[in-house]
């Protein structure tokens, strides 16, 4: 018995500090940022109850209304670009001479930061001696000049390119993994009953690829709900708020207006719609059974 | 043996828990006063301020350690909550009149009037205002800055232009400009704040008075005057006079200024900086300040003013009080405008460590008597100028905006000056 109770303790000792950083870095946190929502807090004088009033004002807001479609543009983006495109390259790649190098070549971008790939869009993004203007000139022969980060919602479709361009890598990566997972005899199996290469791939590849997919969906699903880096880098969600996401807006509103009862509001507000979304989602793909595994 | 390692693993986790405990505090007397700064880009502030903490030991006596913030954003979330706290810096760089109102009306400030009369014969009156908070002064400057339209010399010279003294001077070398495919006025949208630039100078170019009014909630965005100068800028805009709103004004834009791609760039006298460390060169910039579109306007120009703000609740606010003191003098505000290479705001310091053409400005401002104004970003409340820099640049991409914008910028400074 001794030496059991000497195993327990050592064992919740031993977990004690990660489960003290999850309380004091995420838990108290997360629950100081409800109470604080529901009040008027500037950070110079001590927060104000006000109940419901940040709520209230949220959803009567255009500015945030207009955050919010923004947020489910990027979002469509996200699952169209990045995680379709990251399946279409990797199901390209896989088995083809050089897929190392093609590989690492996409998969780069990722090891760049956020702030630099915005500052490295921004100059391709430029209308004044930018990259991408610069290209068009040339082939063009005259001179053109693209308001690329200037004129909504062209602006937030550049940033959705810079985004794409980082992130497809991950994807492609992961369904590499699961490419690479997935038995080989159904594939087969479907080319000798006569089945062509798309047929095989819609209705055989990826039905089994579904655990994976599930994996980079929510994953996709959450980082773009939370779009901050790229955009507060680029254009700072102008102009005139035309490209500001709901995290952008909380961060504008709690950093740049000191508002932070209402910024706390609209991170309550976003991560409810994050974990209603993604645990909806996930919950439905893999199903009652799969999630007792 | 697996129970003594289990039992000394144990214990190893758990003795730091038991040992730990904070150092012991020095008292308020010892300690160094803190100045916390954001102005960690190019130039890196850190050297000056450690510079200027030799200087100040070798006067007073008194220690002072600069702390350097990564970011703005960062620094004034982390300095606002920590003004309420004795972990308030003794001193903090911040921006000047209604960007440190909230601060004032929080009294989180020590007041520095006794400074300033002391001093009272060394700043000009415009200055003085600008750290007057319901008849007490808080903060003090450290550095203005003018601003003004900087411009190509040779692309001057190219197209036999001289810096224009009137309006009409302005107007004729712009088109000139233009009908030879260089754009006059380099401007953007991007980074929001830049917005304002161009609005300021034509409402005061219009009537100083107006422009203090409209800032201050007196006169409004929809007052006929203020509609004109929009009108005027709309015309401007649809003329060509202003690069494409996707402009980089940084270091893009410096390089088309020394292409002669765009001639002119209205910007502080500290953007010499972003033009010489940029590949312009020195001898190839020039300078004016804009002529009012209106000549009962007279002779304006807007100042920037850079402050440091005292901590009522640091620990040490009796020797922050007394670095301020010397920092107000000639002597110490010279001093650090040598580090900086910016105007020193206290008006019997020496200028002769500027360049020549800031050294010129200067005499023009005050030999000339020039009305001196504060920058649009301070002078008017936060939460209207926040969403006036929005407006200004859907204005800028959009000038048949003009209503829409006029009708948000009332509705948000109406709501603001009737809560305050």
């Amino acid at each position: 018995m001794k030496e059991r109770s000497i195993y327990a303790i050592a064992g919740y000792v031993a977990t004690l500090p990660a489960l003290l950083l999850v309380v004091i870095l995420l838990l108290f946190p997360m629950l100081q940022n409800l109470y604080y929502s529901f009040t008027s807090w500037d950070a110079l004088t001590n927060p104000v109850w006000v109940g419901l009033e940040n709520y209230k004002e949220l959803f009567s807001d255009p500015n945030f209304l207009l955050s919010f479609r923004n947020t489910i543009i990027w979002v469509i983006a996200t699952l169209v670009f990045p995680v379709f495109g990251g399946l279409l390259i990797a199901s390209f790649i896989r088995d083809l001479k050089g897929e190392e190098i093609f590989k690492s070549i996409i998969f780069f971008p990722l090891a760049i930061s956020f702030v630099s790939t915005g500052i490295i869009w921004i100059n391709m993004f430029a209308s004044n001696s930018g990259v991408l203007n610069g290209l068009l000139s040339l082939l063009s022969g005259r001179v053109i000049k693209v308001q690329w980060l200037a004129e909504a919602p062209r602006n937030t479709y550049s940033m959705i390119v810079a985004w794409t361009w980082q992130q497809t890598g991950t994807n492609m990566v992961l369904f590499l993994m699961g490419l690479t997972s997935i038995p080989r005899d159904p594939v087969e199996a479907a080319l000798i009953d006569g089945a062509n290469k798309w047929q095989t791939f819609r209705f055989v590849t990826v039905p089994m690829l579904r655990p994976i997919t599930t994996v980079v969906i929510a994953q996709a699903l959450v980082n773009s709900f939370k779009t901050f880096d790229l955009i507060y880098v680029i254009t700072r969600g102008g102009p005139y708020r035309s490209t500001e996401t709901l995290a952008v807006t909380m961060y504008r509103e709690s950093f740049t207006m000191f508002r932070l009862g209402y910024g706390a509001a609209i991170s309550v507000v976003l991560s409810f719609i994050i974990i209603l979304i993604s645990g909806f989602y996930v919950r439905k793909q893999m199903g009652k059974e799969q999630l007792y595994y | 043996m697996k129970k003594v390692f289990l039992t000394l693993l144990v214990a190893v986790l758990l003795v730091p828990v038991v040992f730990a405990q904070g150092g012991k505090a020095k008292s308020a007397a010892d300690a160094p006063v803190v100045l916390v700064h954001d102005k960690s880009g190019s130039p890196h502030y850190q050297p000056f301020f450690e510079g200027m903490a030799e200087i100040i030991e070798a006067r007073t006596g008194l220690k002072m350690e600069a702390t350097a913030y990564p970011s703005t954003d960062v620094y004034m979330a982390q300095v606002r909550s920590s003004m309420v706290s004795k972990d308030a810096p003794g001193l903090l760089t911040w921006w000047s009149t209604y960007r440190m109102k909230d601060m004032v009306d929080s009294g989180v400030l020590a007041d520095t009037t006794e400074l300033w009369d002391k001093y009272k014969d060394e700043y000009p009156q415009g200055l003085r205002e600008a750290f007057t908070f319901d008849g007490k002064l808080y903060g003090f400057p450290y550095s203005v800055e003018y601003w003004v339209i900087w411009y190509n010399k040779s692309v001057f010279k190219q197209y036999g232009l001289q810096e224009p003294k009137t309006w009409q001077e302005f107007t004729k070398l712009s088109e000139k400009l233009i009908a030879n495919g260089v754009t006059p006025l380099l401007t953007t949208v991007e980074g929001r704040w830049p917005t304002f630039i161009i609005f300021e100078e034509l409402v005061m170019g219009e009537d100083p008075e107006l422009y203090k009014d409209l800032c201050e909630g007196r006169a409004k965005y929809s007052d006929p005057r203020v509609v004109k100068t929009f009108k005027l800028w709309g015309d401007m805009i649809r003329a060509g006079y202003f690069t494409e709103p996707g402009t980089d004004v940084w270091a893009a834009g410096a390089r088309d200024f020394n292409q002669g791609k765009v001639a002119m760039a209205p910007f502080g006298t500290w953007y010499m900086d972003t033009l010489t460390s940029n590949g312009v060169a020195e001898e190839n910039i020039g300078a004016f300040i804009l002529p009012s579109q209106n000549p009962n306007a007279g002779k304006n120009v807007i100042t920037e003013i850079s402050p440091l703000l005292v901590s009522k609740n640091a620990a040490n606010v009796d020797s922050a009080l007394k670095i301020a003191d010397y920092w107000m003098s000639a002597e110490g505000n010279e001093a650090f405008a040598k580090f900086v290479t910016f105007y020193p705001a206290n008006q019997k310091s020496g200028t002769e460590f500027l360049p020549e053409i800031k050294k010129e400005i200067a005499a023009t401002v005050v030999g000339e008597n020039y009305q001196v104004s504060n920058r649009y970003w301070e002078a008017t409340p936060t939460p209207i100028c926040e969403v006036a820099v929005d407006q200004f640049a859907k204005f800028m991409i959009n000038p048949d905006s003009l209503n829409e914008v006029i009708a948000e910028l009332d509705r948000v400074a109406d709501n603001y000056w009737k809560a305050n």
